[in-house]
């Protein structure tokens, strides 16, 4: 809680002062079942990308826009749960495990649900270079997970 | 000072009816907590708060949006709109500040140098750290920027941000502007200008990139920089 308080009243305001690498979420059935649905893109290997839909931009946005803040505030916290992994020193440092716990409930939100219960998933978060698309590096694999509540 | 405030109380008011409805339609779909209800407890405290112009009821309803506004970010885990949520959060601390501060008091005018300075910084900030990066001088990391799928940016936009060395080359105007934002405090024709500029640029990023947030928290803002542009020369 601490961390809201001084996050929000001791603000950063280190605007875009790195813009190299994008993290990306990508996705594998543990049981090799391909799910049917496009929300899922194709990736290399058994990996798909999971793809968060933003809308197309529109004057009325600048009043209401809960479809892209809710895909902002998913990214924010695949990209915390990035930099938690690579920050963290112990295996159960409770920021990563409670972002970890948090990038889970995206992939419920965002998988579809009829595969859910039958599939155990892993994940994992990429960095991909933006000057060159070949260039990635795996940041953080995940344990073997099931996602059905 | 008593008009500064009452801006600042309308258009903070705005941001959080925006935010709150948000939230409120977010929770719909992905319910999470007691998120729903919150939002709507928001909604109506924000609505209120847009026809209160003084007194201990303002108090009451500026206080009580800093309320709900923090529970919202503690039951979200954090501040997940970054930059938006804090300027949100600095926001409305100030204003209950100022409306417990009342009318012409040292606590309203220290809410208002603070919001403005923070506002002021804000660009400043911003601005430096792109400085220290060669890719804001060279255009790169604008032509970055344009490949991210993270920003709805319109695909004609993205093509032509990506083909077009002007437009990656403007990035040093942006730098220069946000470095040269404080100068806003030297009077208020520089103030005005900085702050046209500055809600131009908040106003094409809301629609390029989705951040209509930092378009209300930042716009809500404004006017303390104008108050302390003025309150400097006095």
């Amino acid at each position: 809680m601490s961390n809201i308080f001084l996050k929000l009243f001791f603000p950063s305001w280190r605007f875009f002062d790195h813009v190299e690498y994008e993290i990306k979420l990508e996705v594998s059935f543990e049981n090799q079942q391909e799910p049917q649905n496009n929300c899922l893109e194709k990736g290399r290997l058994d990996w798909q990308v999971v793809s968060i839909p933003c809308a197309a931009p529109s004057f009325g946005l600048l009043f209401y826009n809960p479809e892209n803040n809710l895909r902002l505030q998913q990214l924010s916290t695949i990209e915390g749960l990035a930099q938690a992994a690579q920050d963290r020193k112990e295996v159960s440092d409770s920021r990563f495990l409670k972002l970890y716990q948090e990038v889970l409930d995206i992939l419920r939100s965002r998988l579809p649900q009829r595969e859910l219960h039958l599939q155990k998933i892993r994940f994992r978060l990429v960095a991909e270079s933006l000057s060159n698309p070949e260039e990635k590096q795996v940041l953080f694999i995940s344990e073997i997970e099931e996602l059905a509540s | 000072m008593i008009q500064t405030v009452g801006l600042i109380s309308f258009l903070a008011s705005i941001c959080c009816l925006v935010l709150f409805a948000e939230e409120f339609s977010i929770s719909k779909k992905f319910p999470k907590g007691h998120i729903g209800i919150l939002s709507a407890l928001g909604l109506i405290a924000a609505f209120a708060n847009c026809f209160i112009p003084a007194g201990n009821l303002a108090s009451f309803s500026s206080g009580l949006l800093l309320t709900l506004f923090l529970l919202l970010c503690l039951l979200k885990g954090g501040v997940k709109n970054g930059g938006a949520d804090q300027m949100t959060g600095l926001l409305l601390l100030c204003l209950f500040a100022m409306r417990m501060g009342g009318n012409e008091s040292q606590l309203t005018k220290a809410a208002l140098y603070l919001l403005g300075i923070q506002t002021g910084l804000s660009y400043f900030v911003a601005g430096f750290v792109k400085a220290s990066n060669r890719s804001w001088w060279d255009g790169s990391a604008v032509k970055n920027l344009a490949k991210l799928e993270k920003y709805p940016l319109p695909e004609n936009f993205r093509k032509q941000i990506t083909a077009s060395r002007f437009l990656q080359k403007s990035s040093g105007g942006l730098v220069i502007f946000e470095l040269c934002f404080p100068l806003a405090f030297v009077n208020t024709q520089l103030a005005s200008g900085f702050l046209l500029l500055g809600a131009v640029f908040h106003l094409f990023n809301a629609y390029a990139l989705g951040l209509n947030r930092f378009f209300w928290s930042w716009i809500a803002a404004y006017p303390a920089v104008f108050y302390c542009a003025i309150d400097f020369h006095r």
